[in-house]
């Protein structure tokens, strides 16, 4: 019993749970906006896209935070621009841009003197924070999360029809730039937990896990954020004691729980469906065309 | 000067990386013509990290590291298909959610056991000490894959631009689909050596993306898709000489230096092309 609770004996496991409890809710609730719209790509690209921006940040000596959100805003904004200006696809120009952004952070990198480590911005380093970090996780995380959740509605609207959404007269524009500086503030607060590569399980992940679990909105954001802070503070708790990355050993987790519900959820999971799939053959097989209309009827997901 | 500029030639490591890189870089652009045409970029980057658990088991096992990253980079693709196809979930969700598992997985292997797997050579590749064996099994999967496409390319220019057509032609579109994954695997895996499993998706989409500015005919796309990538590749790996050895980094700057370029110069689908284009339309409007 006394092993199990080591871990709290430690101030940095104690902090390390709570930013994983706070990230993971952030991350969670913006991964139910991303996960409808279909912007993962664009979690992944803005993630990457934000080396540089550490580096530059870094050399003039501003707060690693200011350059991280800019350069990743500017991988948003640059693809924008560039898929309005060209013929180009959209996910090309999504992943020329970040990887040309990556590359560049990489060659200053090794230009700049850094005390930075490489791994850390990679990876995460949620076992080693610094003393002001747990503050700042706390401050920045709590806003983003309030402003997401007071503007959930519109949001929704945005990323589910967008077209709808202007014709209620929302202002679409506004609602586009708003999701991405949330996006880009999100993967900035992650970075210390997990780093720039995992950031991006934290994004979709729970958001899918939700969807699989219910089709009400306010419900699937609940799952999200409870699954996604579950597996931080299990993922940094187990980590202690198989000695493996942190930031692996959350997202492992949470794919874990992802793949429970891909096989259990009650109504969108592999045995519902096969479930369904068999009750509608043995309507049919005994002739009963009025069964199988109803479980066709009542299943509507599985085509 | 010139005596100063031919030091990195002097090494027979350095002159190995330049070879290398410039062939894979020219198989990976190859290769991008139509991942960029097909939209398939997301999955060259979920393979390309998707690789990295099978890498780790690889060194463990003793295995060729391409045997192992070509498995995960498979079942990878396996899992998206089936993921996708037995649920509701958008495709690009399925995509994150499988290759960071993948990848997650990975580095929990590297991390929990620590042995000569070097997660960096992993991540940002390590062509500048790559092994003579490492590079046979980089020359197999480049002949392999540049044989398959230029004997097929046709057929997979048709499945990457209308399924619909290539399917109604009698060509086998479920066989094309898993050729290109398996191609689009296999050179993951050959990248990974030169630029590390992050950067690879650039080598998959920014020669292709960059040729389709400056062409309107597929084959011509392929020839200048092919130059951009050797060039860049044995320039890339020659600057890194000087940038601390970060190859990967080199390369792909420099491949997006030059998308940048076709982008605003192209003669016919480049910005400025397009904002004269305008000007001349809006004179003719007001002179007519």
């Amino acid at each position: 019993m006394s092993t199990l609770l080591e871990p709290f004996q430690f101030p940095f496991m104690v902090d390390a749970m709570i930013v994983g409890l706070a990230v993971g809710a952030v991350c969670a609730v913006l991964s139910c906006f991303l996960v409808l719209k279909g912007w993962s790509l664009m979690g992944d690209a803005v993630s990457h896209a934000v080396l540089p921006g550490i580096v530059i940040a870094y050399a003039v000596g501003l707060p690693l935070g200011i350059g991280a959100f800019a350069s990743g805003l500017l991988c948003a904004v640059l693809t924008g621009y560039i898929k309005s200006n060209s013929r180009v696809k959209e996910d090309t120009v999504l992943g020329v841009v970040f990887t040309g952004m990556f590359a560049f952070g990489l060659v200053l990198f090794t230009k700049v003197k850094t005390e930075l480590h490489l791994d850390h911005i990679l990876f995460g380093n949620i076992l080693g924070l610094a003393p002001g970090d747990l503050r700042d996780t706390l401050i920045v995380a709590g806003v983003t999360l309030a402003v997401v959740l007071l503007l959930r509605r519109d949001l929704l609207l945005f990323c589910f029809d967008p077209a709808h959404a202007r014709a209620l007269g929302l202002r679409t524009g506004l609602l586009y730039y708003l999701l991405l500086s949330l996006l880009a503030v999100t993967i900035v607060v992650s970075l210390k937990a997990v780093g720039i590569i995992l950031v991006i399980a934290m994004l979709v992940t729970p958001g899918c896990i939700g969807y699989l679990l219910t089709d009400r909105f306010n419900r699937m954001l609940l799952i999200a954020a409870g699954s996604a802070m579950g597996s931080s503070v299990v993922g940094v708790y187990v980590s202690f004691f198989v000695n493996a990355s942190s930031g692996a050993c959350i997202v492992l987790l949470q794919a874990a729980v992802f793949l429970v519900v891909l096989v259990m959820a009650p109504k969108h999971g592999l045995l519902a469906a096969r479930r369904q799939r068999r009750l509608q053959a043995a309507g049919e097989q005994a002739g009963l065309a009025a069964a199988a209309v109803v479980a066709a009827s009542s299943n509507p997901v599985n085509h | 000067m010139i005596e100063a500029l031919l030091i990195p030639l002097q090494y027979e490591y350095m002159l190995k990386a330049i070879v290398v890189s410039a062939m894979i870089g020219g198989v990976c652009a190859f290769l991008s013509c139509f991942i960029t045409l097909k939209g398939w970029s997301l999955m060259g980057d979920a393979l390309s990290h998707s690789v990295v658990p099978g890498v780790a088991v690889a060194y463990y096992a003793g295995w060729p590291f391409a045997a192992g990253a070509f498995v995960t980079g498979l079942l990878a693709a396996l899992g998206m298909a089936f993921v996708k196809t037995k649920t509701r979930l958008r495709e690009d969700a399925v995509i994150g959610v499988v290759f960071t598992a993948f990848f997650a997985f990975g580095l929990f292997l590297i991390s929990r056991y620590p042995s000569q797997v070097d997660l960096r050579s992993i991540i940002f590749g390590n062509i500048l000490g790559i092994s003579n064996q490492d590079i046979l099994q980089v020359v197999l999967i480049s002949g392999v894959t540049v044989l398959v496409l230029g004997l097929k390319w046709r057929d997979f220019l048709l499945f990457c631009f209308d399924v619909n057509q290539a399917r109604a032609l009698g060509l086998n579109t479920t066989l094309l689909h898993f050729a290109l994954l398996t191609l689009l695997s296999a050179t993951a895996v050959a990248a990974l050596q030169t630029v590390g499993a992050i950067l690879v998706v650039a080598m998959l989409v920014t020669p292709g993306a960059t040729a389709y500015l400056l062409t309107d005919r597929f084959s011509r796309m392929i020839g200048l898709a092919v130059t951009m990538g050797v060039s860049t590749s044995a320039m890339g790996a020659y600057a890194s000489y000087y940038f601390d050895g970060s190859t990967g980094g080199c390369i792909v700057t420099l491949q997006s230096f030059l998308f940048v370029v076709a982008l605003v110069f192209a003669p016919k689908h480049g910005m400025r092309a397009a904002r004269i284009a305008r000007r001349s339309a809006s004179l003719a409007a007001l002179n007519g």
